[in-house]
């Protein structure tokens, strides 16, 4: 009895052949995508595919290490499949590590591109985000880069270690993107990628200087309602947000001495914490940002040896980030609607009952109105390996 | 079958009986061989009064040197002097004078059927044949060119005894009551294969054994009705479980030590005369990744060794296809480094990574099968050709990707890796079914592929004990020996399902006995 | 008529184990939240503990008819024709739930591992697998079971254990947010597979196990245990993915498996998690059709079960194949016809048997004693 069944299951491998079989030489590795609006309103995807030979050690850089691939489809998906037009491989977005959205195409909302990047089986939703800011996406990604030779990666890994180090920015995936925009709340985020320079000149021969003429940075986050975009945060509003998120891992602030001259102070650990309360039906937030940090740069006369002076130099940070951060709230409370803090949702969380009558007014004029109570504490721990400046 | 019958006809029609006179006793013997010249027929005249006799042994088998010093001197020249009847025949009496008071050999023994006669004879043991007497005297001095006790081949250990099974059966069963001085140790003797007349022993410790399996052992050997038995793999085919199965049901060790061990838990060890591999039963799938140093090292090594022979087992069953999966089907599964690395190696190699890894797999296995078989001393040549094939020149002419070697060679050296021979031929020949199933199904195939084979493993059976016990049925005490191995005075109990008959090895340790406890006080 | 096989209550215990858990790991979350968001886990909590209790009535249910089928005592306690008909409809339900889960099977992997190969191919080869172990016998299944239950909380534990560093605690609040009523609707699609179905367990309870004590208390503990992994699964899904995130996913915990990445080293392991998976499904396959031939020869009055595996087995891959026309159809059917089907031979049948039993009970205590002299 077992025979037969043996028999068909033989064939079954044999005979039926390999349905879904792709060889690593037959997929195009595709490492980026950048989505922009066509010019007849639909979607413009641009592919950055990997060309494995170019990259391999042995074989040198003789080849271009990257290429970009451009089509137009009235769905992101169609402009993915019409990409195969002119690339000889299968796109295969498994490794993607970038996503780079238009701000034009952000404007209008960017729920229609991302729905692809969610469903296909494929995709790993634990890539980057982040959007173009003044130009197409398909620019920024046309940009060669020197030290990666995949620009993506090298994109991706500044990123990392710019929401690492200086935290201005910050690393959203796709999944704490889809988290943000589809949690009542809270909105959305994304950092924004600039060029310096005409990105149409950049050129392959510009990977040979030193100096290169267009080079591309992450600056500003950009401010979501629902999935539309509706404006920018500058760099210090920037890094004030990310204080009040809990996103700071590392970064510098500099304080200026009260008589004269600088202070640069390495934040090393951050925490924040956003509390609801209610006087009556009125509900108030206060943030909370607890930090340490070390003595990074003195260039005034502060006695470092005192335990004064590092009292000195706490309250002036505190006074400084308070400052900052208020601000921060200020500009987003000045455009209604988009609650980046995710006041609603902290509310939400502790109150529910009374959210349930919040919700309706939130995003009119209940985030606008909130008043926020922002607590700065600062602890100096370390001054470096000198006593006093030089 | 016909043979056998003409053989049984011949002895049942009378002849089989000796007849009083020595020359048509003689006769009789000589042409039942066919005057084979290695038959050596001396007549002698015994005694002063110089009675017809004849000596009959094997030249090669016998000891030709205690056949002169014991019998041809004994009777030729000590003889003292015989009691003649009338008409020159000796006493009736006289046969059994000789055999209890002139022979000065250990054992003899008095037979009066040819069959017999002729098994001894043959078996290497020489005939003492008297005219007048319907009957012949045995006189076992066998004796013939063999193979010193050496160190084991296929199983080496590095710290534990070095000495391993010849091809005498005699010398086998010695080496295994050296180590076992119980007189619970008992023996069974057959003799099996109607031409080979080979002889098999059943050895086992009486009380610990299970009855019922032993039962079934004889059941199986009795059964069997082949001409020849010339190794223990006929043995093995015959009383196995299961014949069309890649797992080994029955264990064969050529290691005394790894006999007296699996003894102790109340399995049977089956000797076959000519083998230096002994089998022993009943076998469980664990026991194949159970070496004998195991319990010759410290308790934490020997747990960490045989961690790392479950996981070579798995290695190299699944390397190939877990590297055809990955590469084909779920290149998601790969660092992004590694992908594009492989991917730019993979550029321009003409196959498809299933036929890449079948045709490395089986340059493999030719080149290893090749080793084994050829003369010895152009061994060399063939690793010389093997890697230059298989490494360099594979890679370098693009026809296959640099990873692909990497992952045949991890294959193949975890492939030795296992403790017992037999079950490396199981994995190798799995290895290639799971390649095929993964090359079409990916992860997916090998998930069923692994239902498949571990269904297939439950439903064995050795000697009615399920093979993959103590995993299934599982059972704790028995994880002692399992996956690791807990120290051995912790060791309780027998295998459950096998040492039955008498489950406890021995009793707990009472901590502080007054031997050891107060040693420092004492003094 | 009977078979002999038996297996031991441990492994019986696992066998329930496979059977409560199910399909449970890879898509159950997402059907709690769907109703109860982040109070996912509470709704778990619910439907586990009800479940619970049916299973423990189910073994009540089995003690009334000692060293019996549920086919054997259907027709014991209804009487020989009525019980036949009982069978035949616990057949077709059977039937049922191993095609749906043959078809869901063969979707999970079209969507997320082999989107271009035929699902006839995806089904007949889980089903190959489930046929022989038929074949070989419910002792082998048993044995089988052992071994893979040591594989599957290896890496359910590496799951859970790689999983740690992902979790956000704030994703449960606001907790009970949404009230019992909501949560207690919640639970009901989990009852269902995860009680109701385990009716079938009544099939193999008495007859293969080796004591019936033992059976019914691995009964329980199975279910318990199987309760405890469902309830840590869908916290995770909720802590993890957020409710809103869960209840909007196809196969939750599949998404799990794909979160996790420790230190950029640790990631891209989703496919091997499919292996936890797979594995319930084969047994829970294995165990409808087991009781679906089993019932067949009681049925027709032959003893040996193995004549009808192949022709249920192709009718199963048959019925996969052309039930349900797409994946949304499937949970539609799952929601309507299942629901059902759940309720006939998980409520309506076994209290059936409860009612005429009570009522016929000294009719049967004697026929019984007549039967033995």
């Amino acid at each position: 009895m077992k025979k037969p069944l043996l028999i068909i299951l033989i064939c079954c491998c044999f005979l039926t052949g390999c349905w879904d079989k792709r060889e690593l030489n037959e997929i195009a590795i595709t490492v980026a995508f950048g989505i922009d609006k066509s010019d007849d309103g639909g979607f413009r995807v641009s592919a950055q595919i990997v060309v494995p030979s170019a990259i391999s050690s042995t074989k040198g850089a003789e080849a271009t290490p990257v290429l970009l691939f451009q089509a137009d489809g009235e769905t992101a998906y169609e402009a993915i499949r019409k990409m195969t037009k002119q690339v000889p491989r299968k796109i295969y977005p498994g490794h993607l590590k970038l996503l780079v959205i238009g701000e034009e195409m952000a404007r209008e909302g960017i729920w229609d591109s991302l729905d692809i990047f969610v469903r296909d089986w494929e995709l790993r939703p634990d890539f980057s985000v982040v959007v173009s800011k003044d130009r197409p996406a398909s620019e920024i990604l046309a940009v060669p880069t020197a030290l990666d030779t995949i620009p993506a990666n090298k994109l991706f890994e500044m990123l990392e270690n710019s929401s690492d180090n200086w935290s201005a920015v910050q690393k959203i995936s796709l999944h704490e993107l889809l988290a943000d925009i589809s949690s009542e709340g809270k909105d959305a985020v994304l950092t924004g990628v600039m060029s310096t320079g005409d990105p149409g000149e950049a050129s392959k021969e510009m990977m040979g200087e030193i100096r290169p003429a267009v080079r591309l940075y992450f600056d500003n986050l950009a401010v979501f309602e629902k999935d539309r975009l509706v404006g920018w945060l500058g760099a210090e509003q920037s890094k004030g947000f990310n204080y009040v998120s809990g996103n700071i891992k590392s970064t510098v602030e500099t304080v200026s001495c009260p008589e004269g001259g600088n202070v640069a102070i390495e934040v090393t650990k951050s925490d924040s914490k956003i509390k609801a309360s209610f006087n009556g039906e009125s509900p108030e937030m206060e943030i909370t940002v607890k930090n340490k940090g070390n003595v990074g740069s003195v260039q005034c006369g502060l006695d470092m040896k005192k335990p004064e002076s590092l009292h000195t130099l706490e309250s002036l940070f505190e006074k400084k980030l308070t400052g900052t951060i208020e601000e921060t709230i200020k500009e987003a409370q000045s455009r209604r609607g988009s609650d980046i803090f995710g006041f609603g949702r902290t509310i939400h969380r502790s109150y529910p009952d009374k959210w349930k009558s919040l919700k309706s007014e939130w995003a009119d004029h209940g985030f606008s109105d909130v008043p926020v109570k922002v607590k700065v504490e600062m602890d100096i721990q370390m001054t470096g390996t000198l006593l006093n400046p030089l | 079958m016909t043979d056998r019958k003409q053989d049984a006809s011949a002895v049942d029609s009378g002849r089989d009986r000796l007849q009083k006179s020595l020359q048509e006793n003689l006769l009789l013997l000589k042409v039942t061989l066919g005057e084979s010249s290695d038959i050596v027929c001396r007549e002698v005249a015994i005694g002063r009064e110089g009675i017809p006799a004849g000596i009959l042994y094997t030249d090669g088998l016998t000891d030709t040197a205690s056949l002169q010093d014991f019998l041809l001197e004994t009777l030729m020249i000590d003889l003292p002097e015989i009691e003649v009847r009338e008409g020159g025949q000796p006493d009736a009496a006289f046969l059994e004078e000789l055999k209890e008071r002139i022979l000065t050999v250990a054992e003899v023994q008095e037979s009066d059927t040819v069959s017999s006669l002729l098994d001894s004879l043959l078996s290497g043991d020489t005939l003492l044949l008297v005219d007048g007497f319907a009957a012949g005297l045995v006189i076992p001095n066998r004796k013939w060119a063999e193979r010193q006790v050496t160190e084991p081949n296929s199983q080496t250990v590095v710290r534990g005894p070095r000495d391993s099974f010849t091809e005498n059966i005699r010398v086998n069963t010695a080496l295994i009551r050296r180590r076992l001085k119980d007189p619970n140790l008992w023996n069974e003797s057959r003799k099996v294969g109607t031409r080979s007349g080979t002889e098999v022993e059943l050895m086992y410790i009486h009380g610990l054994v299970e009855e019922s399996v032993l039962d079934e052992l004889r059941r199986r050997l009795d059964l069997i009705k082949i001409d020849g038995i010339l190794s223990s793999g006929y043995i093995e085919e015959f009383i196995q479980d299961t014949d069309y199965t890649m797992f080994p049901t029955i264990y064969n060790t050529e290691r005394p030590d790894a006999v007296a061990a699996n003894l102790l838990e109340g399995r049977i060890a089956i000797l076959v005369d000519g083998t230096p591999f002994v089998l022993i039963v009943p076998a469980l799938f664990v026991q194949f990744f159970q070496s004998p140093e195991d319990y010759y090292q410290r308790v934490l090594f020997s747990s960490f060794i045989r961690l790392l022979r479950y996981a070579s087992f798995w290695i190299a069953m699944l390397l190939p296809a877990f590297y055809i999966a990955i590469t084909t089907f779920h290149p998601n599964m790969l660092p992004p480094p590694l992908l594009i690395s492989l991917a730019a190696q993979r550029e321009g190699v003409p196959f498809p990574a299933l036929m890449e890894a079948f045709i490395m797999e089986l340059a493999f296995e030719i080149l290893r099968e090749a080793g084994l078989r050829m003369p010895r001393n152009i061994g060399s040549a063939i690793s010389i050709v093997g890697a230059m094939v298989i490494g360099t020149a594979a890679v370098e002419a693009g026809i296959i990707s640099a990873a692909m070697v990497i992952v045949v060679s991890l294959t193949a050296i975890a492939n030795f890796v296992s403790p017992v021979y037999d079950l490396g031929f199981t994995v190798r020949i799995m290895r290639f079914g799971f390649m095929i199933i993964a090359g079409c199904f990916g992860f997916y195939g090998i998930m069923i592929g692994l239902i498949l084979m571990i269904l297939h493993m439950c439903s064995l059976r050795s000697f009615g004990v399920p093979y993959t016990s103590p995993l299934a049925p599982f059972n704790w005490s028995d994880q002692k020996d399992t996956m690791i191995r807990a120290p051995i005075p912790r060791m309780f109990r027998r295998p459950k399902l096998i040492g039955k008959a008498n489950p406890v090895r021995q009793q707990p340790a009472v901590p502080g006995t007054p031997d050891t406890d107060n040693s420092e006080s004492k003094r | 008529m009977k078979e002999t096989e038996r297996i031991s209550a441990y492994q019986f215990g696992v066998l329930v184990f496979f059977f409560t858990t199910g399909t449970s790991i890879l898509a159950v979350p997402a059907v709690l939240a769907e109703k109860s968001g982040q109070d996912a886990w509470l709704a778990a909590v619910a439907g586990t503990l009800a479940g619970m209790v049916i299973i423990a009535l189910y073994g009540v249910l089995a003690r009334c008819y000692p060293g019996m089928s549920l086919f054997e005592a259907m027709e014991w306690v209804l009487g020989r024709w009525i019980g036949k008909v009982m069978v035949a409809v616990f057949i077709v339900v059977m039937m049922n739930y191993a095609s749906s889960l043959l078809y869901y099977l063969g979707a999970f992997l079209q969507t997320e591992m082999l989107p271009n190969t035929p699902m006839p191919a995806l089904n007949l080869l889980m089903l190959a697998a489930v046929l022989l172990g038929l074949f070989l016998g419910l002792e082998t299944i048993a044995r089988a079971s052992e071994i893979f239950i040591v594989m599957y909380f290896l890496f359910l534990f590496l799951l859970f254990i790689l999983l740690l560093p992902e979790i956000k605690v704030e994703n449960i609040r606001p907790v009970f947010e949404h009230g019992a009523g909501t949560i207690a609707r919640a639970s009901f699609p989990l009852i269902e597979v995860f009680a109701l179905n385990t009716v079938t367990m009544l099939v193999i309870y008495s007859v293969s196990t080796n004591s019936e004590k033992g059976a019914g208390r691995s009964m329980l503990v199975g279910s318990a245990i199987s309760a405890a992994v469902i309830i840590l699964l869908t916290l995770l899904c909720v802590t993890v993915l957020g409710g809103d995130n869960t209840a909007k996913q196809q196969y939750p915990g599949y998404e799990l498996a794909k979160r996790i990445d420790i230190g950029n080293f640790i990631q891209r392991i989703e496919s091997t998690m499919a292996f936890l998976w797979l594995i319930t499904l084969f047994f829970k396959t294995s165990i409808y059709l087991y009781a679906a031939t089993l019932g067949t020869s009681r049925l027709f009055g032959t003893g040996n079960y193995r004549t009808f595996i192949l022709p249920l087995g192709t009718m199963a891959f048959l019925l996969s194949l052309t039930l349900f026309p797409s994946i949304i159809e499937f949970k539609e059917w799952r929601a309507t016809v299942g629901v059902k089907l759940s309720i006939l031979s998980g409520i309506v049948i076994p209290l059936l048997l409860a009612a005429v039993y009570v009522i016929r009970r000294k009719q049967l205590k004697r026929k019984k004693v007549a039967e033995r002299c």
